[in-house]
């Protein structure tokens, strides 16, 4: 019986594991008041510069700033036209792990991956009918067809994984192994790239069902990303 | 015996998963750093830089009325600064694909993302329908253009933001907040009349 509830609970244990062990360190580097504030307004200047750049053009572009992670500021993913917010995506929880840091200059999406993947649907020619009837027979897209679990592949070895917070017992358990398959994948994908000396970042958000669909629906291959990272790093 | 090794099995699992956990947290930078020595940098200088890179970017958004479309909600918004003078449901593009019977041409009734502006504005407008309205209805497309113009289909408002896509009315109130149009925004009749009545030529529109 012992043996049974060990089992039945195992999962859970390793993903708890993995999971603190992933995201856990929030280090503030040392040094004096003056040096950390240079250091961090250089950082900020360069994220201003790169924004600047990005914004004279006219392009919408994302902006991902972990630094603004705390219990009263949430982390937020930042989508951008002209330095103007067009929209907010809050993210519920942000793990992050890379090889080297991440340089601070626009880097572009190259490719969304989801293991159900948004497929179109194809119009089929026919002739017009009138009332409700022609209404409810109408096919298109929406946001409950958006995946909720994907992968985002942008430039520079930079991966970013979105997860909706799931609903019910059955979603949390599938949720559950997922999450800890693809640490799994991304453990080993940093202990590889860091071998080779590859730039390799990979940032996990877990975020509500529905930002995580919009989010996938708003961002199209080619789109900007801006990530300003938390952990202080030696940028002097 | 049989349940003793796949108990053995499943532990050996989990530690080796553990240890690769470990070595990857190892070795990925994410962990406490300690800090290098701060060149000489003047603080002064780095503020005022701050000060202009901000006044820079915030000098780049237009003053006045602006439009949001926002397709994966189908919200639209109007607004000044920071402001929202109006919010209302829109429906945006399909994301449908329509081809073509004889198979060279394809049509996807996405909404275009990005910025765009009021090119013109329209008071009631008439629908110049395009080829793929004919295709989708199975007729014929016709060889004069008189053939093609619809009365009353766009509402009493349209405004035109480039290549052949608008904000405009519609007869399909019940279809507001779903993503059923080919590309164009279709808005209720009063929120169309303030968007039209308060956007000027030139008015920006941010679509995402």
């Amino acid at each position: 019986m012992k043996n049974t509830n060990l089992q039945f609970n195992f999962p859970l244990f390793l993903f708890l594991i993995l999971f603190s062990l992933g995201g856990s360190s929030q280090a503030i580097a040392g040094g004096d008041s003056i040096g950390q504030k240079i250091r961090d307004l250089k950082d900020e200047n360069s994220l201003l510069e790169a924004e600047l750049r990005l914004a004279s053009k006219g392009v919408s572009y994302v902006m991902l700033d972990m630094r603004t992670e705390s219990d009263s500021i949430p982390v937020r993913i930042n989508l951008k036209n002209r330095g103007r917010v067009l929209r907010e995506f809050d993210v519920e929880r942000i793990r992050y792990r890379r090889t080297k840091g991440l340089v601070i200059e626009p880097i572009p999406l190259i490719k969304k991956m989801a293991f159900f993947p948004l497929k179109r649907k194809e119009i089929r020619p026919h002739k017009p009918e009138d009332g409700a009837d022609a209404i409810g027979k109408l096919d298109f897209l929406e946001l409950k067809d958006i995946p909720s679990n994907y992968t985002l592949s942008f430039g520079k070895g930079l991966l970013i994984s979105v997860a909706g917070q799931p609903k019910g017992l059955i979603s949390r358990f599938i949720h559950l192994i997922r999450s800890t398959l693809i640490h799994i994948r991304f453990s080993l994908a940093i202990i590889w790239n860091h071998f080779w000396k590859n730039d390799f970042a990979i940032i996990e958000i877990i975020m509500g069902n529905e930002d995580a669909q919009a989010l996938y629906w708003s961002l199209n291959e080619g789109i900007n990303i801006l990530v300003m990272e938390r952990q202080p790093y030696d940028t002097v | 015996m049989i349940k003793r090794i796949a108990f053995i099995s499943f532990i050996g699992i989990i530690i080796i998963l553990l240890t690769v956990e470990l070595f990857a947290y190892y070795v990925s930078s994410d962990r406490p750093m300690v800090s290098s020595s701060i060149g000489a940098s003047n603080l002064n200088e780095l503020i005022r830089k701050n000060r202009t890179l901000r006044k820079g970017i915030t000098g780049l958004s237009t003053n006045g009325v602006y439009i949001v479309i926002d397709t994966a909600r189908n919200l639209i918004f109007l607004k000044e600064g920071n402001r929202t003078i109006l919010k209302a449901v829109v429906s945006s593009g399909s994301g449908n694909i329509l081809r073509d019977p004889s198979g060279k041409r394809e049509w996807v009734f996405d909404t275009p993302r990005g910025e765009f502006k009021v090119k013109e504005k329209i008071a009631a407008p008439k629908w110049i329908k395009p080829d793929w309205a004919f295709i989708e209805e199975e007729e014929d497309i016709p060889k004069n253009w008189e053939d093609r113009v619809e009365e009353g289909v766009l509402g009493d408002y349209a405004l035109a933001f480039g290549n052949g896509y608008f904000i405009h009315g519609t007869l399909y109130r019940r279809l507001l907040g779903r993503n059923v149009t080919h590309g164009c925004i279709r808005v209720g009749d009063e929120d169309l009349e303030t968007i039209y009545k308060l956007s000027r030529l030139g008015t920006k529109i941010y679509i995402f």
